[in-house]
Parts: C-alpha cells; sequence; structure tokens
C-alpha cells in the first residue's frame, strides 16, 4: 500500500489471523510520500495512529544516497526526485503538531521554523543536503521543480485552510 | 545528536478517536513496540549514514477473529507491505485519486468510513487469506 492509503482491516473466520507487515519508501512513489508527510503533519491527530521520530533520518539517508550516486545512476528522477527534495527542503514543515483552536495553528508558523533550527539537527542536514542537490540541477529540471514547489506550497496551504475551519467549527459548536 | 532534536519536536503518537470496537490485539502497541525497539547510530555527516540503521520497520498483528481495525492511515508517510501469515483478513482501503486531494477531516467519530464516501477516493474491498501480500 503507498502512502496515504485510508485503511480498515477486519479479521474474519473463526479462528485467530497473524499479519506479518512492514513499513518501507519507494523511490517510485516520493510524490505520494511526500503527500503522506504533509496529511501526517496536519492531520495526524485525526487519522494517524502512530508517528515515527526516526522519520527524517530516513529521508536523509534517501537523500544522501542519491547525491552520492554517478550522474547516470540517479537514484530519483523527476518527481520522485523533487518530492524528495522538497521534503528536505521544507523538513521543519512536516514536523507533525497538534493545534488544540484556531489561535494556536494562527499562531503556528512553519515559515519562521526554517531559520530556526541549530545547524548540527537533522533538519539542518536536510537543508544542506537539498541545496547541494538543488545546484547541480540543469536549468530545465529547475523550473520543473519550482512549478512542483509552487503546487505543493498550495497544497499545504489549503490543508492549513481546511484545518482552521475544522477547529472554528469546533469551537463554536464547544 | 539528533535525540534531543527529535524529542523536542515531536510528540508521542497521539490515538486518534476510534468508536469502541473491540480491539483484541491493538496495531498501535504492536508498533510502537517495534519502534521503541528501534536505535539510530549517529556519525559525523561524511560517514553519516555509512551504518545507520536503516531497519525494517515490521511488525506483527495477532488479532482474533472478529477484531476491527478502524479506518486509518499508516503513520509518518510511509507506505506498507502486509501478508498475512495465518488466516483471514478483509482490507477497506481509500486510495485518495491524487497526490494533492485535500484530506477530509474526522470529524464524525462514530463512522470510521467517513473518508471513503468522499469524491476524491476510490473504494477497494480486499479479501486475504494465509501467505497473501498485500
Amino acid at each position: 500500500m503507498p502512502s496515504r492509503t485510508y485503511h480498515a482491516v477486519a479479521t474474519v473466520g473463526l479462528k485467530p489471523a497473524i499479519l506479518q507487515g512492514t513499513f518501507f519508501d519507494s523511490r517510485y512513489v516520493m510524490k505520494r510520500t511526500l503527500a503522506g508527510l504533509v496529511e501526517c503533519a496536519l492531520w495526524h491527530d485525526h487519522w494517524t495512529n502512530t508517528l515515527y521520530k526516526e522519520r527524517f533520518v530516513i529521508l536523509a539517508f534517501l537523500l544522501d544516497w542519491h547525491a552520492r550516486a554517478p550522474p547516470h545512476k540517479a537514484r530519483f528522477t523527476g518527481e520522485n526526485l523533487y518530492a524528495l527534495l522538497f521534503a528536505a527542503k521544507y523538513s521543519t514543515w512536516l514536523v507533525p503538531f497538534t493545534a488544540a483552536t484556531p489561535k494556536e495553528l494562527s499562531a503556528y508558523n512553519p515559515a519562521s521554523l526554517l531559520d530556526s533550527h541549530d545547524s548540527n539537527s537533522i533538519h539542518a542536514f536536510l537543508l544542506r543536503r537539498a541545496n547541494q542537490v538543488l545546484h547541480l540541477l540543469p536549468p530545465r529540471e529547475m523550473t520543473l521543480f519550482r512549478n512542483f514547489e509552487r503546487t505543493f506550497k498550495a497544497h499545504i496551504g489549503d490543508e492549513y485552510k481546511s484545518m482552521y475551519r475544522v477547529l472554528m467549527e469546533n469551537e463554536e459548536s464547544s | 545528536m539528533f535525540g534531543g532534536e527529535f524529542n523536542q519536536h515531536f510528540r508521542p503518537g497521539s490515538r486518534a478517536k476510534f468508536p469502541s470496537y473491540r480491539l483484541v490485539a491493538d496495531d498501535v502497541e504492536a508498533q510502537e513496540s517495534v519502534a521503541a525497539g528501534s536505535h539510530v547510530k549517529h556519525m559525523d555527516e561524511r560517514s553519516f549514514f555509512a551504518d545507520a540503521a536503516l531497519e525494517p520497520r515490521g511488525f506483527f498483528i495477532l488479532s482474533a477473529a472478529g477484531t476491527i481495525h478502524p479506518v486509518h492511515v499508516d503513520g509518518s508517510g510511509f507506505c506498507t507491505l502486509i501478508g498475512v501469515v495465518d488466516g483471514y483478513k478483509i482490507f477497506i482501503l481509500g486510495c485518495p485519486t491524487s497526490d494533492t486531494a485535500p484530506t477530509p477531516p474526522n470529524t464524525e467519530d462514530g463512522n470510521p468510513f467517513i473518508l471513503m464516501r468522499g469524491p476524491d477516493v476510490t473504494v477497494y474491498l480486499i479479501v486475504m487469506k494465509t501467505s497473501d501480500v498485500l
């Protein structure tokens, strides 16, 4: 199942069931993974049952893996690369947070987080590495990345607005 | 190096308000116990990931007949691979039609299937038996 697949599960039959599973990232569905990270950051209280603290280390591993590969053997290409770069560049926006009221959500300013982390943090590493990779992108790819960046920034903005509406409704009804 | 930073930024996973179905084996605890057993080694930037722990985020779920896990999304944007070791499972999947489809809020605590009524979701029903993989 790719990221962001909503699922309900039932055990049927007359005996217990045993399920084995694992979580992973695929370099072929990174756009969906990014969408899942955005959703998790904002809506984890609604839909997600667990969070993983090592998430950004794994993203950093993927980015580093890509950056170290020879140019003719790129690990990520196209939108999968743009999604990884976006997640790395704006990783602080993808940290799950909780706002219980519209006021708390308004006070939350993810843009300010971009400059607030210390230079040894995983977020600083991701930002540095993303900028290194972006610096080497050819102009055409850079243009495509900018378009991708605009699309996902708009998506994040829409998700914030949607969350704000929900919090407003909750406040009015309580 | 990152432990403090992570602890600052992350809050413990909070469970969504699911209706009171019978949860005999709770996947939340199962998954968190796996997460708690993980350790990430920290190195300087050059060898940062040489032996970083990319441990498989694995889990087992044992559940009695009749157990229902209400609708949810797996955490932190991970993809999930699932195999049935023994028994039968029914999965109802709701897949967003696009990566930027809006997330519907979970405002109806009594109805776990709210997502599957949305216009931006394609719904699948899958029955799995022993040795099937999803």
